[in-house]
């Protein structure tokens, strides 16, 4: 047993600082288990005063799910467009010279710190110039997503077959010809694949954007917690789920074709 | 009046590798030269060597009267435009079709703003399409190069160097991926580019038998160096050996 012991003294010393950091951490955030199950009561008449969903709102429900599509779709329409740059301007394989290489770190630096703050904060900024509405929204969704669609679309450049590359620069085209016609081509299906999963994130994100002002379906559950109108909130929820869901479904499929 | 001409060149790459050793080297128009070795003997090298893919540490150079060891982006794109280059793996960009990718051979002739929206002048298409009908890909022009075959893709691959209208193809194993009669199919087809329009070819083989059948003369290559150049029938059982080192029996 005690060799046991000393054989793994690392693993060990590991796994026991694992455990305080999670107790501690635990008694910070003032987890409390005892507390939740003293008062599930409460949980269970919260979500007992939910059934049945109000299908009546249903017109309402789709008015705002169909902005939050919007504010979706146009956040990631202008995303992707602001990202192809930088999926040239970050690739190893495009920036090659001691300039281009440094422009690259500072593209890639950019793009690090863009995904660092969420778009929530982002939005706080963009509120404080156009105030609340779906605008605000666009502007912090379609900044917040440059950060991951440069990143994914300059890794996909990166990854890209060297071989046609090659066979372009040896028939005398120039590096722009080379950039359009042996790496784009490669590249553009898996843009596309990148922009739907983002498109599939900032649905989420426009939701969670919606409870905070930005208008939406997300408003809806704002409005009808703050006015006790469970009923109508479970039906948020139920549309929620099924957009989220429907979203996916339909991108996943799309992304499966397109690569 | 040569088309190439290589004297005492050197190349050795950055981590010390010395790939060529002491290269002489001529060839004249519309010669059928093939360069015969075993794996890593060079052979590769040679040809990037002569495309300036990469480039030669010390000797002389000339390639098309380009001087290879003193030359700007300039000079290097328009030598490259003149000479054709064929990959054993065909490098095309697969999911464009056999047309697009064959006009890529053209995209050093077209004016930049036309060539990166894809306008290539009428002229040029008629070209790209008359190639590969020669080639036999007559009806599958349209076609996405990953739904071609592998003998397929390297007659789309070999259209797309002739479309340049080069004065110079150099093929990389061309037929390493494919079967032997596919191979010789290959090797049919840039034998008669070579006669019928001139174009000076320079091919890496790994099969012995080819390059007797098709060459006008052999370049023996090992280990960096020359080491047999001559007529294929000059090829004797103790020239085999210096290549490959005895292991031909």
């Amino acid at each position: 047993m005690a060799s046991v012991f000393s054989r793994n003294k690392s693993k060990w010393f590991f796994a026991a600082v694992f455990v305080v950091l999670f107790v501690l951490s635990s008694r910070a955030v003032e987890v409390n288990l005892f507390k939740l199950y003293e008062n599930s009561g409460r949980l269970v008449d919260y979500i007992g005063r939910m059934w049945p969903p109000n299908f009546k709102i249903l017109p309402k429900v789709f008015e705002q799910t169909l902005q939050t599509i919007q504010l979706a779709f146009v956040s990631t329409v202008i995303a992707a467009i602001l990202s192809v740059p930088f999926g040239f301007l970050g690739a190893s394989n495009v920036m090659k010279t001691k300039v281009e290489k440094w422009i690259a770190s500072a593209t890639r630096f950019s793009l690090n710190a863009n995904r660092a703050i969420d778009a929530i904060i982002v939005a706080t900024f963009f509120v404080s110039a156009v105030g609340l509405g779906p605008f605000a929204g666009v502007l912090a969704l379609s900044i917040h997503s440059v950060g991951m669609l440069g990143k994914m679309f300059f890794e996909t450049v990166e990854g890209v077959d060297k071989g046609p590359v090659e066979a372009l620069e040896s028939s005398g085209a120039s590096r722009l010809q080379v950039l359009r016609w042996a790496i784009l081509p490669q590249a553009l299906p898996y843009f596309a694949s990148h922009t739907l999963l983002r498109f599939e994130l900032n649905i989420r994100g426009a939701v969670v954007l919606g409870i905070v002002g930005a208008g939406g379906i997300g408003f809806l559950v704002t409005e009808y917690s703050r006015l006790f109108q469970y009923q109508n909130l479970s039906m948020v929820l139920v549309t929620i789920l099924a957009l989220v869901m429907g979203i996916d479904a339909v991108s996943g499929y799309t992304r499966r074709r397109l690569l | 009046m040569t088309v190439l001409n290589f004297k005492g060149v050197d190349l050795v790459y950055p981590n010390g590798f010395h790939a060529l050793k002491d290269i002489n080297f001529s060839v004249e128009p519309g010669e059928f030269v093939a360069v015969i070795g075993r794996s890593g003997a060079g052979k590769s090298t040679l040809l990037r060597a002569i495309n300036r893919t990469i480039e030669c540490t010390s000797g002389k150079a000339e390639v098309l009267d380009f001087n290879l060891m003193k030359m700007g982006s300039g000079d290097l794109r328009q030598l490259r435009a003149r000479i054709g280059f064929i990959f054993q793996q065909f490098n095309l960009v697969k999911n464009l079709t056999a047309l697009d990718n064959v006009l890529h051979g053209r995209l050093a002739h077209v004016g930049l703003l036309r060539s990166l929206l894809g306008l290539y002048p009428a002229v040029d298409v008629k070209l790209a399409q008359d190639v590969l009908k020669a080639v036999g890909l007559d009806g599958k022009m349209k076609s996405r190069v990953d739904a071609l075959s592998g003998g397929q893709q390297q007659r789309v691959a070999i259209a797309r160097a002739v479309v340049q209208n080069p004065e110079i193809i150099l093929a990389d194993e061309p037929m390493a991926s494919l079967d032997p009669k596919l191979s010789e199919v290959v090797l049919q087809l840039l034998l008669n580019f070579n006669r019928e329009r001139g174009m000076t070819t320079i091919v890496n083989l790994h099969v012995l038998e080819l390059a007797q059948k098709y060459a006008t003369r052999i370049v023996g290559m090992r280990e960096g160096k020359m080491v047999f150049e001559g007529k294929p029938k000059d090829l004797s059982r103790g020239a085999l050996d210096s290549i490959y080192e005895g292991a031909v029996s």
